[in-house]
């Protein structure tokens, strides 16, 4: 073989060798985040009231509502770094009460996830399976949210009745859930998720500008409405 | 065309790699919307997808890493420096393929910044095979 060739085939066999490691890397996933047990993000609401898709001491004077596409990646971003120290630092305390507004606008597997969102609400399970759903979640439009994949997560969802709620997923009620949650978005004029409002006493939702989508830049959004309102 | 020009035309390619890099690492970290042409959507989804990165890394970044080496690899004299300006421009556009299959079939957005970019590091493994083709002429001429 000639030197040319020589040389040729050892740049393409090391391009190769390169681009393998690199695609195994790729598909092998995102280490970002170790994955919680279910039985983690069961403990995470264990003792605190819900009802429907509402988190909270109903008593508190403070209620901040999350629209989220169960797709959306910043909303993945925002369950998995600020969701658990909100519920202990707020929620748990009784300081805050949680909404969170189920939109499927992203494309079709936000539909069926959106649907079991809905459905869980149902068995007052909401924020336990949108956790989930969330640590789940898989590339956006890939398709992932398979029917085999549903089941699975709602299975996994500590204290739900995986095949009543997976029963209830085209139910009026849930149709009337997710209509609620568009509907609002619309009025309070949603551009894109996760957005958050709050409301205090019954008033009308205001924006609520986070700075970041992590425990700190919660915080610093909550902490003078929370001294505000008592 | 000569060595010469060739490896101008890797170091201008390069050079134009890393910009797209640099402003795609830009838009990550400063988490901006990407200027693209019928809005940014697309890239954000791209850029927001679960493939953005690797290992922990940015793809921005190890963009603007490959594009750096390979400059600095056809800035050099040599052939070491040739084989490594085509292992790394081979390997490159490799990924590049890679990474538009994705965006086709898998996230089914389509980043103009990402296409500009793999356009050049295709067109960058074209001229970095090329000189190293030539390799056997420069010595037979020498």
């Amino acid at each position: 073989m000639s030197a040319r060739g020589r040389q040729l085939l050892i740049a393409l066999g090391l391009a190769v060798v390169l681009v393998g490691i690199a695609i195994a890397v790729s598909l092998g996933g995102s280490d970002d985040e170790p994955e919680r047990e279910p039985a983690e993000i069961g403990d995470l609401f264990d003792g605190i009231p819900q009802m429907g898709t509402v988190l909270g001491d109903p008593d508190a004077s403070l209620e901040v509502t999350e629209f989220g596409d169960m797709q959306c990646p910043f909303c993945a971003d925002f369950a998995a770094d600020a969701v658990p120290s909100i519920v202990e630092d707020y929620v748990r305390p009784g300081s805050l009460r949680l909404d969170f507004a189920v939109l499927a606008f992203l494309g079709p597997d936000s539909e069926g996830l959106a649907r079991l969102v809905g459905a869980a609400s149902l068995q007052d399970l909401a924020w336990p399976t949108i956790e989930l759903l969330y640590q789940r979640q898989g590339a956006e439009n890939s398709g992932y949210a398979t029917e085999h994949f549903l089941a699975e997560a709602a299975a996994d969802v500590p204290g739900l009745d995986a095949e009543r709620a997976l029963a209830d997923r085209e139910s009026p009620q849930v149709d009337r859930i997710l209509r609620q949650a568009a509907t609002e978005a619309n009025r309070v004029g949603v551009s894109g998720t996760p957005s958050f409002f709050h409301s205090e006493g019954g008033e009308a939702p205001v924006p609520l500008d986070v700075g970041s989508l992590d425990a700190e830049g919660f915080a610093d959004a909550i902490d003078p409405l929370v001294g505000a309102g008592g | 065309m000569t060595d010469a020009r060739l490896r101008i035309l890797a170091i201008v390619l390069a050079v134009a790699g890393l910009v797209v890099a640099a402003y795609l690492t830009y838009v990550h970290y400063a988490d901006a919307e990407a200027v693209c042409v019928g809005g940014g959507g697309a890239c954000e989804r791209v850029q927001t997808s679960e493939y953005a990165k690797l290992a922990g890394i940015p793809v921005a970044v190890l963009g603007l890493t490959g594009y750096g080496a390979i400059a600095v690899a056809s800035l050099l004299r040599g052939e070491r420096a040739i084989l490594a300006a085509s292992t790394l421009a081979l390997g490159g556009a490799g990924f590049s393929a890679y990474l538009t299959y994705l965006e086709l079939f898998v996230i089914d957005a389509i980043c103009q910044w990402c296409v500009a970019s793999a356009v050049l590091m295709t067109a960058l493994a074209i001229v970095a095979t090329a000189r190293l083709l030539r390799l056997d002429a420069a010595r037979g001429a020498g």
